[in-house]
């Protein structure tokens, strides 16, 4: 009852989200009729790509970065009016319909922005430290199959190379916290750093138990092998209490409430970005929301199935999974407070690693029965 | 006259220099000599027990300093009233900030505003630690009835317009 | 030749936190040394804010310097407003007409809501959760509405003055005071519940910022933090003024003395300020809201104090007169100023995120610790 005082829908509130459906219903269809479309019109641009492997990469590479801007500009939007909704106000509403073009319009400001590097600074540092969080963020993305043939790497050892790379994105971060000279930043990074560390160990685990479940590295591979059944549905016992740990990993990967410490506004003043604005702030949130989607996406390849669904093109499928999932994060984010650093380490090492470690056993040993 | 001044007046009758009680207040004047011993007693006498301290201030008549402290006994809720006259041009008095830590920053801002010295406060020897409420380095004492800003050519101190 | 084993220290870390800080509500700066993440000592330093009110109510006349306290404790100026107007009827001998002194009770209480509201909100968001934030500042939106429709103003009412209330309610308040506090009932267990439900919440607060009975009273603390701490100390009960005497409510103590405690004690105020609202309304009687001050006023020589529930505390106004125009010294006793105090002695050997939970906790307010 008090739900409904709260949030009063209006009738313009109820025509607004009858229209929203009619869109997603709108797109859906489109998208679900994407096979139906003459693709073999594009044959000839394939094929010259793929006698040019060098550009054939290039071409991928450039796409897969301006893709990720794109969908970065969006989650950022998605976020912002996501946040709006659950605290009762309108989120971004002027530049475009809706606020859609919010983004942008941010996009330009901080490209506008005067670059300011504090004078005490570490100058190389502070300057490489937005690229060495950036450039992981964009290779994990490599090894990430969109759709059966949608994969910029298919790397036998896809999810070993997706583990290890996304982890040197905390020597960006900590770079970024010493080089600003900043005594919040340097706080800020070394809690990044632990807590990466930290967290990986059962995010690890519970990758490895996936990977002896499905016998393979590869991430095209796990998708494939779920294509009856996916993971959380054909071994419940073992992948629900695995993706719940490997959410919670997940959140830490990404520096996402109720574990954003390394950002924590209102002790840290933002961490390791403090001193950072202008584009290279902009790199670091792009990267953010790189991480973000492809934790997202890594957890939609080992639990969910990956693109495999009915009706929709597999590509559909896939985004589909992973925007739920980033929705997931974000409704997290917005409604619980933050943990203390230490209470954050404790709940890993005596809570998610042994869990995760009895988890692998568990799976070990239902492989070999 | 109430139980709670009869028994100051027991032991610190010739101490008082003026003493008035009523049901829920007590109000008494001291020579600064007698505010160490008389301030013990209040604090530590269980019949007594003037364990909070409310408030402290002080002002300037022209002639002299008159500091004002106001305790308050949690058992009886009762309201102790002190007041201690100090000479204009030696004004120190004892500090009390280790009976009650609450003092502490009220005698840093006695001193800050009225440049009264505490002796015995913890930060007592430096002038800059005492300050409390006007920048480190500020000069003179500005609730002094006779104070005259001058500026100390200190930007950050604000356009103050010289004597 | 002999291994001798050295302890490798490194020396720590000098972090100031502020004046320019989201979290220090103000311009509060605090000078903590640190070992990793760990707190070893802090000194708080003050007077960012400090603007000298007491020295300018010093060079105007009495009744002059109310719309001074407005900067005091902009979170809720009404509570300041009274604590100066009663000291000036104190040392200048005025009754305050009935209505008026319901009025007063009626608004400050509104205010006190308005103040724990805030301190709903950012006590929440210094925690993390900004959402909170969001929704008790919509419910101090309404708050803000009906003061405005009384006072014309929405932070720095100005509206309890020497002598009483200068007008009487606007058309309508009642109804629609009576209306906001209908729903406010739910909302606000609807934020209690979102919070003190929550795990995380609860292990940011509970057990944190422990304030033992001595020392609070030791350092003089009042208010929630006294509350907090086991000590029934409210001046609206051991000190009863205008018609607080006839209200029926109760004062939230809890004896944990943590930031749970204090964050409870508020909680608990709000539904108590609700109880004494709605008795005002309907036990108010109708006469004159302010009783007539001569036009030149000079209360006769001597001193005189007030003492005052606002939110934050104790917060009392010391006047003194030389039965001039002007009073001779003002100052304020303010809570805040207090609880600050504290911090040197809380401090030590908590992490740098519980600096922010007990700091928001006490919520101060740094315009009245300034001045």
């Amino acid at each position: 009852m008090s739900m409904q005082r709260l949030h009063p829908r209006s009738a313009s509130q109820a025509r607004e989200i009858l229209i929203g459906v009619v869109i997603a219903a709108l797109i859906l269809a489109a998208l679900s009729a994407t096979p139906l479309l003459p693709w073999h019109l594009l044959d000839p641009i394939r094929a010259y790509f793929y006698e040019r492997p060098l550009l054939n990469n290039l071409a991928k590479a450039v796409l897969l970065v301006s893709f990720m801007a794109v969908q970065c500009l969006f989650l950022i939007w998605m976020e912002r009016k996501f946040a709006g909704w659950l605290q009762a106000r309108l989120g971004p509403m002027h530049v475009g319909w809706k606020g859609v073009l919010q983004t942008f319009a941010d996009a330009i400001k901080l490209l506008l922005k005067e670059d300011i590097i504090p004078a005490l600074a570490d100058k190389p540092m502070f300057r490489l430290a937005p690229y060495l969080v950036f450039v992981p963020a964009m290779l994990t993305l490599m090894v990430l199959p969109f759709s059966p043939n949608l994969v910029g790497f298919d790397y036998h050892l896809g999810a070993l190379f997706a583990l290890s790379i996304s982890t040197t994105g905390a020597l960006g971060i900590l770079a970024a916290g010493w080089g600003a000279n900043n005594k919040y930043s340097v706080l800020g990074g070394m809690r990044a750093v632990a807590q990466l560390l930290s967290y990986e160990i059962p995010m690890i685990l519970i990758v490895l138990c996936v990977v002896t479940l499905k016998n393979t590295m590869s991430l095209t591979q796990i998708v494939e092998r779920q294509a009856g059944l996916w993971n959380i549905v054909a071994h419940p016992l073992l992948m629900i209490p695995g993706a719940l740990i490997f959410f919670s990993c997940a959140l830490a990967e990404v520096y996402r409430a109720p574990f954003d410490l390394p950002e924590a506004e209102s002790e840290l003043v933002s961490g390791f970005h403090t001193e950072y604005s202008g584009m290279r702030f902009a790199i670091f949130y792009i990267a953010e929301f790189a991480n973000n989607v492809f934790t997202a996406g890594f957890a939609a390849i080992l639990f969910f199935g990956g693109w495999h669904g009915p009706v929709l093109p597999p590509i559909a499928w896939f985004t589909l999974k992973t925007l739920l999932l980033i929705f997931l994060m974000m409704w997290v984010r917005w409604t619980l407070p933050r943990l203390r650093i230490d209470q954050m380490m404790s709940f890993c090492w005596k809570l998610l690693v042994p869990a995760s470690l009895i988890l692998f056993c568990l799976t070990a040993l239902s492989v070999v029965w | 006259m109430s139980a709670i001044l009869t028994r100051i007046q027991q032991q610190f009758g010739e101490a008082l220099l003026q003493a008035q009680g009523g049901e829920n207040e007590t109000r008494l004047t001291v020579s600064p000599d007698a505010l160490r011993p008389l301030c013990e007693t209040l604090r530590s006498d269980p019949a007594l027990a003037f364990g909070y301290i409310a408030d402290m201030t002080a002002r300037d008549t022209g002639e002299q300093f008159i500091l004002w402290y106001r305790l308050v006994s949690m058992s009886s809720l009762h309201t102790l009233i002190l007041t201690v006259a100090l000479p204009r041009d030696h004004p120190q008095v004892v500090s009390l900030a280790d009976l009650w830590p609450g003092l502490n920053w009220l005698e840093r801002e006695c001193f800050d505003l009225f440049g009264i010295r505490f002796a015995g406060h913890p930060d007592q020897e430096d002038p800059a630690r005492m300050r409390i409420l006007l920048p480190e380095d500020w000069e003179g004492f500005p609730f002094r009835k006779d104070y005259a800003p001058v500026f100390s050519g200190n930007p950050l101190h604000g356009p103050q317009e010289t004597n | 030749m002999t291994l001798t084993t050295t302890e490798i220290t490194s020396p720590g870390m000098t972090l100031n936190m502020g004046p320019q800080h989201p979290s220090t509500h103000g311009v509060l700066r605090l000078v903590v040394e640190l070992d990793g993440e760990i707190i070893q000592s802090c000194r708080p330093v003050i007077g960012y804010l400090h603007r000298g009110l007491e020295k300018m109510m010093e060079a105007r006349p009495y009744r002059h310097n109310v719309p001074f306290t407005d900067r005091l404790d902009y979170l809720a100026s009404l509570n300041s407003n009274l604590a100066i107007a009663q000291a000036i009827e104190r040392i200048g001998n005025v009754t305050v007409p009935e209505r008026g002194q319901y009025l007063r009770v009626l608004l400050c209480e509104i205010n006190r809501l308005a103040s724990h509201l805030v301190f709903l909100g950012t006590f929440a968001t210094d925690l993390g959760a900004t959402t909170v934030f969001l929704y008790s500042f919509r419910e101090r939106e309404r708050i803000l509405d009906l003061l405005e429709a009384m006072t014309g103003a929405r932070l720095t009412y100005n509206w309890i003055r020497a002598g009483g209330v200068p007008t009487d309610l606007p058309e309508g308040f009642g109804e629609r005071l009576t209306a906001f506090l209908d729903e406010f009932q739910f909302a606000l267990d609807e934020y209690d519940r979102l919070l003190t439900g929550n795990r995380i919440f609860r292990a940011r607060c509970e057990g944190i910022g422990v304030i033992s009975r001595e020392m609070a009273v030791a350092y003089g603390a009042s208010g929630p933090v006294a509350r907090g701490s086991g000590i029934a100390y409210d001046i609206r009960k051991v000190a009863p003024y205008d018609v607080y005497d006839r209200m029926e409510f109760d004062v939230p103590v809890y004896t944990e003395g943590d930031c749970m405690a204090r964050y409870r004690v508020r909680v608990e105020e709000m539904r108590q300020s609700a109880r004494i609202i709605r008795q005002c309304l309907r036990e108010m009687p109708e006469g004159e809201t302010m009783a007539k001050l001569p036009k030149i006023f000079k209360p006769p020589p001597g001193e005189a104090y007030s003492r005052t529930e606002s939110p934050r505390g104790e917060l009392s106004c010391y006047l003194s007169s030389d039965g001039s125009m002007n009073p001779t010294r003002v100052h304020f006793r303010a809570p805040s100023f207090f609880h600050l105090g504290l911090l040197p002695a809380m401090l030590p050997g908590v992490k740098v995120a519980d600096v922010i939970a007990i700091l928001g906790s006490l919520d101060t307010v740094l315009g009245e610790v300034d001045r």
